[in-house]
Order: C-alpha cells, then sequence, then structure tokens
C-alpha cells in the first residue's frame, strides 16, 4: 500500500491511514457497515416497530401519536384515557372520511400484546406476528429489536466506563509507581475478592432493579481486569527514552501520561475491547435469563432466553434471540480485530 | 592434509519473507588456511553474520535456501552433509563465539556444566574427567580462581567474563577454527583489548584458525591476516591486512577507513560565558533491605564531581559502563536527584523543584544512544518536533508551527516528506536525525549527548557527528558528550573529564588528557581504545 506510507507524494494524516487500515480488514469492515445500519435502524425502532401511528390526521388537523399521548376523546372516542390505536373502534374513528392514519413498519412495540390472535401463546410465526409472539403475546420480533438496542447501548456504556476508569487507575499506579500504586494494588485485590454475583443478588432486592443500577454496580468491578494491563505498560513505558525525552523537554506529569504513555499503552485496551463489548453485553443476558437484570417489562434478550428455555416447544424463541446474539456479537469481535490492525502503526 | 582448512565457494544465501525473498548473502567466496586469522568487515546488513551462521548452517532451515554455493571442509560440503555429519563438526571442529556473552550463556546453569556439556557430547568423557577440564579451560581463559568460578552461574560474572567462558566452551574440544561474531563489541575498551589478546595468544597456543566477524575495521588490524570486506552481501575486497589498510582497492573500504570522525570545532576562549557550573555534585542511591527497607549500604553513582560548561562548548564525558557518566549527565540536567550546587547561568537550579524547573527545560534537552528506544513508536514525526514547540512557544500560530519544524528537519537532512510518517519508516541514522531536530528546534542553551552514535554504523556515526557540530558552530549550543569511544569524544570535545566508579579521575583539554595521560586508569584507557 503506497498511499499509507505517502510514498507517492501524497501525505495522509495518521487518521487517515488508520482508516485505510480499518478497511484493509474487509471483513470488519463489511461487519462495521452491518453493525452500523442495524444499529441506526434500532435507535429508531420506534419509528418502525410501535403500536402508535406516525402521524393521523383527524379532522384535517395532524396529530403525533408516536411521540404525544391524546386521549380518545381527541379522536372523537369515549375515554379520558390514552387512544388504544389497535381498537378496531379507534382505527374506524382515524381512518373514516378524509381521516388517514400512516402505521408504521410493524404495528406492535416491545409490550404490544396481541389480543386479536387466535392462537394460544407463545404463537409461532404468523404473517402479524413475523417471529412469533411470546408467553404473554407480546411480538418477538419488536421484543428482539430494542431488546438488541438496549444491550448494544448499555455494553457501550459499560464499556466505557469500564475502560476510562481502568486506564485511569491503571495509569496513575503505573506512573507513580511506588507506595501509591502498593496501595492502590492491595485495595483492587481486596475489591476484587468481593463476590459479585452476591452483591448483585442483594441489591437485586433492595432496590428496584434497572439499567441502571446494572451499569452502576457492574462498572464498579468492571475496570479491574483492564487496570492490571494498562498499570504493566506504564510501568514498562515510563523508563523508556522517548519519556525521559518527554521530560527533559519540560511537559507536565498529565501531558506525557496522555501523549507518550497512554497511546503505547493502548494495545491491551484495544485489544480486549471487543471482549469486553460482547462480554457486557452477554452479562446483560445472563443476568436476565436469571431474573436479576432488568426488570420484566423492559425487553430484553436474556428474559426471551429464558421464555424460550421455559417454552423448549416455542423454537422461535429461543432460535431467534440466539441469532441476534450471536450475529451481534460476531460482528462486534470482526470490528474489533479491525480496530486492533487499525491502531498499529507499524502495520502497513 | 589440504592446502585449505576450510573453503568456501560462491555461497548464497537467500531469506524467504512474506513480502519476497531476500538475497542475503551474494557469490561470497573465500577461503581460511591452518592456522591463520580471518577477519570478514562490514556494516550491519552487509551479510557478514549471515556468512558466518551459513557455514554451520545455524539457519532455520525453514526460512533459508543455499541456492548453490560450497562450503568445504575436511574434503566435505558442510551446506549438503546430513544433519548428524555437521552435528558432529559443530563444537568440536568448528565453534563459535557470539556477541552478546549474556544471552548467549544459559542463565539456569553454573558455566562449569555449559562447558561440560559439550566435552560429554563430543568426547564422550564422565562428570569427573569433564569438570577437570572445565577447571582447566577457565584457567586458561583467564578466569581467577576457576575452582570457585566453575560453579558460578552467569549472572554472577561480569561482561568480560562471560565472554571468557563463552570462550572456554567454545576451546573445550580443541576446534581447528573458531567462529568469533562481534566477540567484542558488548564490552567496555578496555575488556575488549584483554579479549582479544586472549583470542591470540590461545590462536598462538593450540594452532587454530579464527575467523573474526566485526564492523570495526580497526579492531582488524592488529588480530587479522587476512581481511575481507563485506557490503551488500558481496565481497568487495578482500587483501592482507597490512594492503588492505594501507593501500585500499575499493571505494568502499576508502569509505569505511575515511569514516573516522574529522575534527572540526570551534576555538573556546575563557570570555565565554559558563552556561553550567557545578560543585559538589553527588548522586547516591541507597541499597534497601529487609521487611522494613532499612538502608543498609548505597551506592555512589556520581561521588564529588565538579565541572564547567561554557558557551559553545564541548565537554566530553568518558568512563566505562557503570562509571555513573549517565547519571552525572541526568543529575546536571535535574533529572535525577542529586545534592551538591547546580547553577545554570546565573540561577541557582539545584534546590529547584520539578515545577520551578519546567519553564528551564527547553534550555536543557538530551539525545539518548538508542534512536529505536528515543521516540515514541506511536507519534508521527511531525508530532514528535513539535511537542515541545506547542508547550514552549504557545503563541505561535499553527502554520509558523509547521514551518518551524520543516525548517528544523531541513537543517538536520530530512525532508519534509518525513512529517507524518511514524518512527519505524526510518534508519537508525534518519532517527537519531529526528531526535536531534526535536532538541534543536527548542534551541537550547545545552544537549546532553548521550553515547548519540554509539548505536550506529560507522559511516552514519560520521554524519551524524558532523551534524552535531555543524549545529553547534551555527547555534552556538554547549555539548555535553557522555561516550565510551575516545576516537568520537577526542573527535567532538574541547575539554573532557575521565569517570570511574563515580569520581572524576582526570579532566583538562582534550589533547592533553588523551596525549599525555597523568592517570594509569587514563592511560590504560587510552592506549585500550586507541590501540590501533
Amino acid at each position: 500500500m503506497n498511499a499509507s506510507n505517502g510514498i507517492n507524494g501524497v501525505h495522509l494524516s495518521p487518521g487517515q491511514r488508520s482508516w485505510m487500515r480499518f478497511k484493509a480488514n474487509r471483513r470488519g469492515y463489511i461487519s462495521l457497515w452491518v453493525f452500523l445500519i442495524l444499529f441506526v435502524l434500532s435507535l429508531f425502532a420506534e419509528l418502525l416497530f410501535n403500536d402508535k401511528p406516525l402521524i393521523v390526521s383527524y379532522n384535517d388537523e395532524l396529530y403525533f401519536p408516536f411521540i404525544k399521548m391524546y386521549p380518545e376523546t381527541t379522536f372523537g372516542g369515549d375515554f379520558e384515557t390514552e387512544a388504544d390505536y389497535s381498537d378496531p373502534y379507534v382505527r374506524d374513528l382515524i381512518t373514516a372520511g378524509s381521516n388517514w392514519a400512516i402505521d408504521p413498519l410493524v404495528p406492535y412495540s416491545y409490550n404490544t400484546i396481541n389480543f386479536t390472535s387466535e392462537l394460544p401463546n407463545p404463537a409461532h410465526p404468523t404473517s402479524n406476528n413475523w417471529l412469533g409472539t411470546d408467553d404473554r403475546g407480546r411480538d418477538v420480533f419488536a421484543r428482539l429489536v430494542y431488546g438488541f438496542r438496549l444491550s448494544v447501548l448499555f455494553a457501550f456504556a459499560l464499556t466505557a466506563i469500564g475502560v476510562v476508569v481502568g486506564i485511569f487507575a491503571g495509569a496513575i499506579q503505573g506512573y507513580f509507581s511506588g507506595r501509591l500504586d502498593l496501595i492502590m494494588q492491595r485495595l483492587i485485590e481486596v475489591w476484587s475478592s468481593m463476590p459479585e454475583l452476591y452483591l448483585l443478588i442483594i441489591f437485586a432486592s433492595i432496590f428496584q432493579p434497572s439499567i441502571w443500577l446494572l451499569i452502576i454496580l457492574l462498572s464498579l468491578f468492571g475496570w479491574m481486569g483492564l487496570s492490571d494491563y494498562v498499570r504493566a505498560e506504564f510501568l514498562r513505558g515510563r523508563n523508556m527514552d522517548y519519556v525521559r525525552a518527554a521530560r527533559a523537554m519540560g511537559l507536565s506529569d498529565v501531558a506525557i501520561m496522555r501523549h507518550h504513555l497512554l497511546p503505547n499503552s493502548l494495545t491491551p485496551v484495544i485489544t480486549f475491547l471487543p471482549f469486553r463489548i460482547s462480554g457486557s453485553i452477554l452479562a446483560l443476558t445472563s443476568l436476565d435469563f436469571l431474573g436479576l437484570g432488568v426488570p420484566p417489562t423492559t425487553p430484553s434478550l436474556g428474559e426471551l432466553l429464558s421464555q424460550g428455555k421455559e417454552n423448549i416447544e416455542a423454537w422461535w424463541l429461543s432460535l431467534s434471540t440466539f441469532i441476534v446474539l450471536v450475529g451481534t456479537l460476531m460482528l462486534l469481535i470482526f470490528i474489533g480485530e479491525a480496530l486492533r490492525e487499525a491502531m498499529d502503526t507499524r502495520k502497513n | 592434509m589440504a592446502e585449505k582448512l576450510i573453503q568456501v565457494k560462491d555461497l548464497n544465501v537467500t531469506f524467504k519473507t512474506q513480502g519476497g525473498d531476500i538475497e542475503a548473502v551474494r557469490g561470497v567466496s573465500f577461503d581460511i588456511g591452518h592456522s591463520e586469522n580471518v577477519a570478514i568487515v562490514g556494516e550491519s546488513g552487509s551479510g557478514k553474520s549471515v556468512t558466518a551462521l551459513s557455514m554451520l548452517r545455524l539457519h532455520d532451515p525453514k526460512q533459508v535456501v543455499y541456492p548453490d554455493g560450497k562450503v568445504i571442509f575436511n574434503d566435505q560440503d558442510l551446506l549438503s552433509v546430513s544433519e548428524n555429519a555437521i552435528r558432529s563438526v559443530r563444537g568440536q571442529d568448528i565453534s563459535m563465539i557470539f556477541q552478546e556473552p549474556m544471552s548467549s550463556l544459559n542463565p539456569v546453569y553454573p558455566i562449569g556444566v555449559q562447558i561440560q556439556e559439550t566435552l560429554q557430547l563430543h568426547k564422550k568423557l564422565g562428570k569427573e574427567a569433564s569438570r577437570k577440564i572445565a577447571i582447566d579451560l577457565l584457567d586458561r581463559v583467564g578466569i581467577r580462581e576457576p575452582h570457585q568460578r566453575v560453579d558460578a552461574f552467569p549472572h554472577m560474572l561480569s561482561g568480560g567474563q562471560r565472554q571468557r567462558a563463552m570462550i572456554a566452551m567454545a576451546l573445550a574440544c580443541g576446534p581447528e577454527l573458531l567462529i568469533a561474531d562481534e566477540p567484542t563489541t558488548a564490552l567496555d575498551v578496555t575488556v575488549q583489548q584483554q579479549i582479544l589478546e586472549l583470542l591470540q595468544d590461545l590462536q598462538k597456543d593450540t594452532g587454530m584458525s579464527v575467523l573474526l566477524i566485526t564492523h570495526d575495521l580497526n579492531l582488524v588490524r592488529k588480530f587479522a591476516d587476512r581481511v575481507c570486506v563485506m557490503h551488500e552481501g558481496r565481497i568487495v575486497e578482500s587483501a592482507e591486512t597490512d594492503t588492505l589498510l594501507e593501500r585500499p582497492q575499493h571505494d568502499y573500504t576508502k569509505y569505511l577507513l575515511d569514516s573516522e570522525p574529522d575534527k572540526r570545532i570551534a576555538e573556546i576562549t575563557p570570555k565565554h560565558e559558563a552556561i553550567i557550573k557545578a560543585d559538589n555534585v553527588k548522586v547516591y542511591f541507597p541499597i534497601r533491605k529487609g521487611f522494613f527497607k532499612r538502608k543498609v549500604d548505597e551506592v555512589r553513582a556520581v561521588d564529588d564531581v565538579d565541572l564547567e560548561l561554557r558557551k559553545g562548548e564541548t565537554l566530553g564525558i568518558v568512563g566505562e559502563s557503570g562509571s555513573g557518566k549517565t547519571t552525572l549527565g541526568l543529575a546536571l540536567l535535574r533529572l535525577v536527584d542529586s545534592t551538591g550546587k547546580i547553577r545554570f547561568k546565573d540561577q541557582e537550579i539545584s534546590e529547584y523543584r520539578e515545577q520551578q524547573m519546567r519553564p528551564l527545560r527547553r534550555s536543557f534537552q538530551i539525545v539518548f544512544q538508542d534512536p529505536f528506544a528515543s521516540l515514541s513508536p506511536r507519534m508521527t514525526v511531525e508530532q514528535i518536533v513539535g511537542e515541545g514547540l506547542k508547550l514552549h512557544f504557545p503563541e505561535l500560530t499553527r502554520q509558523q508551527r509547521d514551518q518551524r519544524i520543516i525548517e528544523t528537519l531541513r537543517e538536520v537532512g530530512l525532508d519534509e516528506g518525513a512529517l507524518w510518517r511514524y518512527p519505524h519508516e526510518f534508519s537508525g541514522g534518519q532517527r537519531q536525525r529526528i531526535a536531534v531536530a526535536r532538541t534543536v528546534i527548542l534551541e537550547p542553551d545545552v544537549i546532553l549527548l548521550d553515547e548519540p552514535t554509539s548505536a550506529l554504523d560507522v559511516s552514519v556515526q560520521k554524519q551524524v557527528l558532523g551534524l552535531l557540530s555543524d549545529l553547534q558552530v551555527k547555534h552556538q549550543l554547549s555539548y555535553l558528550f557522555i561516550s565510551h569511544d575516545l576516537r568520537v569524544v577526542r573527535a567532538m570535545s574541547h575539554r573532557v573529564i575521565v569517570m570511574r566508579e563515580g569520581k572524576v579521575v582526570e579532566t583538562g583539554d582534550v589533547e592533553d588528557v588523551f596525549d599525555n595521560p597523568q592517570q594509569a586508569y587514563t592511560r590504560e584507557l587510552a592506549s585500550a581504545s586507541l590501540y590501533h
């Protein structure tokens, strides 16, 4: 690759060269696009999977039920409560005469129960519920999409917190070393011997389980594995000549850590990144599976899996969740692999 | 008996790599007679070590192909004999010593056991008999108290002793040919000389032949009967040593011989102001033991040193490894803690804390020995060179900064195409230029040059030294020039201090100290270094 060396007169900035290296890994590059498309689509899940119409034109006025709550009386109904758009009565009201409604792609949200189905729940895939319904009659496809979004966002948040805290702790230990390092290392040993799962169980019974509680609890423990590696890299790096040269130049400790040690200590961080993200998704899934995770109304992959276990004959539950889970993890790992190559400045 | 001990005929060596085949050695032919010393001289990458390793077929067969060529020893071609046959030659008829004695000795066995191993293998000797021979051998290579030393582990020996132990191992079976691959490069000058003398004595006693591989033409002068000069995989010239050194035929040989650094430094008069003045500088490292880390002893790395450095002057600091010369340099720049007084221009900086030092840091810069370790591998040249500018000249705009970076790169002999590249894309000499650019761009007063050229090939060395001299004259820089290489110090310095075990042994004008040394240690050092 001549262009990336800048040999043929084109001078690429470091960022552009990293991008070239990333693109050179076809599998990772394609995975990135597939993942991004899926993820962006899932971010707009409310527009695609919803039991409320996107736009309603009623008596020449425009309403946006998918973001705003309108009582049934708005559309000439009887109740003061929010309109149930799947009710045939309401449906008739908003589509009668010159009124019209634009519906989303799939008329089910993650918590919409399909009361019209004649099949017992969990119902196998039909033309209405493309991937069937779960044991409460909720659409599996919709739950998978919302669950995927929640899992990915959760994993990103957890990984980001873990990486930032881990790098910070490791950097401080490695750079200043000596007594500070000794004390922090002992604290980490004590902290890491706390039984994480028991704590989760205890907290799940004290507090209302929620996604935020999970992020906080898992973050408390998630940074330690990484900080050890970063600490080792900093310990090694602080005695290198280029760090001495930077000190001789008069750079402050923070600048040395940021510009000199950090980029050279990122190898373990980048290497573990895809595994941390997929590990976080798995953590959420397994906690949900055990019933220690998010509340039951929240769409989650783990809850679907546990339903699949309970209704083993309902193959559409476990199989579709399995495919989503494996697909996500694989995409993330392929992207991580390409990212690792992209960050390696020595590779061309 | 054949006329020649070993004949290498038209040897070609090709390495198979992912990026294609690399021809490391191309059509090399030479021979070594009985009891003859032959030297192969060349710079790094010339194929000299590859040639030596090929003679014993020590390369990984998966990576190396020998398209043609013969190595004839005792009427057999070592390149085509069976694996068993060559194994009986290795260590017994032809043995080898390497550059780095620490890594070529196995750290988990005593040296005696390692010497005995070859004896037991080739001579089928028992434990007791081989141990006796091992002790004899250690005695012969000049290791004192061989009865105790035979049970010593490699880390308990000094570098010179380790190399002696390696030689003892190599001699164990009375080889007919000893291949010495850069046997002295990793050692201090005085030790280098002792090792070479030892090799010469042993060669006379045993009547073996020695093939010396080295990058240093000057080592060869006294040692070898004949010299082959290698360049890019070919022998460009080969002749009797005296003939070759007196009347070199090939341009490359002339170039190598000419790569001795020239002396071109500006005159310094006492009216030049003193930049650094240091009194009673001491750096002691405590040795702590036990649970409570009590201080039991201390290492006196720098012990009571006084010195003065004037504007535009180079002060050479000379000494062997462990003499404290680098620590002294770092102490003067306040990068290690020290006691004593250090004055920079009219400021007393010895009591300054790091925060007070920071604005002054621009004035003190360092160029390190190893250009591979001193540049951060994840930063581009633009970032490396520009970093100090951002810090010390924050008023510059981006354009002005880029302008300065490009000007400085040109000044050190690099073009602006280097800006966006990473250090690993440059050769050793170019990297050292980048390291120099990083320091010069800050317009410093003092640059600490810590063995700036010892990791470089001789010809590159000369270019970098020339660059440093030019920069000194142009910018009126003061250099603290640390080196173990007396020739380089002599060419670069106005004055010199000689250090040993943390103390200054001798100090004065460089010519006086080297031509007329007052102290025994300086004499020893000078004769070892200028021994050619």
